[in-house]
């Protein structure tokens, strides 16, 4: 099946994102991955499986073309569920009970996971993103950071609530080199709690 | 000893390289990496030449070993671009020397802009491509680094060329054009007085 860019969830994510990177990071990162890991799962006969599964198990990918469909695959993945984790600031709702317990239970209180999620993805060098994951296992919530377009579901094991894009494209036209600038406002004025709450529901 | 940040060799790299991101690059990132390696010595007590440790990283404590290879790798590596760049009239041709080695290693000179060019186009994330010496063979070769790695790192290729691909290096005038910064940079920034230089030392 080809992986489709879903349309952006809002016209505008001002003041908090500007309207030129939303354009630029949608219109050109974005498709980019998604032109390139249509194509290479149709050259390699992989185009009748979900992406979410191929990224999940990128062993059964021929090996000549592995890191580019991880590559590409991982970013149209992770583009397409970083746009659902930011929403306009009115409309971005607030943790729920239940999400607000579990973060308190495996964080402490919401300030320390907080501060985890951003020294999370201040400290991953180069490119890449920063999460807060479940592991539907035993229910605990915990921090990761990938590197690239590496993404949680790669393992398997833990499955993504919020993502934050810390790749400079993200974010070097407004905040240049002001990285912990960037993650702060979307710590505190885009992050979509009714999106990362309903992704929890899923696992409870 | 601290690895001082030596000041740029040119006030300005316009039309090519536009001032802002200049400003931004020297004073910010690669300020911030200077002053964290420094640090870092410091705290584990490393009186080593940057370029030393760079090359053993096995001799700094496995605790700070990653933040002193990206630190010091980003230093190193930033004080090198700098000097592979220059306003366009003062970047002179590759000599004659230089040249032959092209012409042998990769074909043509053709040939090896766009070898490098792919090298950079395709270091997926952060990185780096380089056009390095093999001092032992003479031989000349494209490799492309993650992040802040850099062939100092393994010690036998001495680097002669670089380009910044980290997006910080391009995106404010190019955005997600990375070939067009590429190209920018072969065509108008590369400055071959300075690779030649570096070739010779080889000789």
């Amino acid at each position: 099946m080809v992986y489709e860019q879903a349309p952006l969830p809002y016209k505008s994510l001002e003041p908090h994102y500007d309207d030129r990177t939303l354009d630029v990071h949608y219109n050109k990162h974005h498709k980019a991955y998604i032109d390139k890991v249509n194509a290479a799962l149709k050259e390699v006969g992989m185009e009748d499986k979900a992406l979410e599964y191929v990224l999940g198990h990128l062993d059964e990918v021929p090996e000549a073309k592995r890191q580019f469909i991880a590559n590409n695959g991982g970013g149209a993945w992770n583009h397409s569920f970083f746009w659902k984790c930011m929403a306009p600031e009115s409309e971005r709702g607030e943790m729920s009970p239940e999400l607000r317990a579990a973060i308190e239970r495996d964080f402490g209180d919401f300030k320390t996971f907080m501060t985890g999620f951003a020294d999370a993805a201040a400290t991953q060098f180069g490119s890449g993103w920063a999460w807060l994951v479940i592991d539907p296992a035993t229910k605990k919530l915990s921090i990761m950071k990938t590197l690239n377009q590496a993404t949680p579901i790669n393992e398997g094991k833990f499955k993504p609530l919020l993502t934050i894009d810390v790749w400079e494209h993200a974010y070097y036209l407004l905040h240049m080199s002001n990285r912990p600038g960037w993650i702060k406002t979307f710590g505190h004025n885009l992050v979509n709690w009714n999106f990362v709450n309903a992704e929890f529901a899923k696992f409870q």
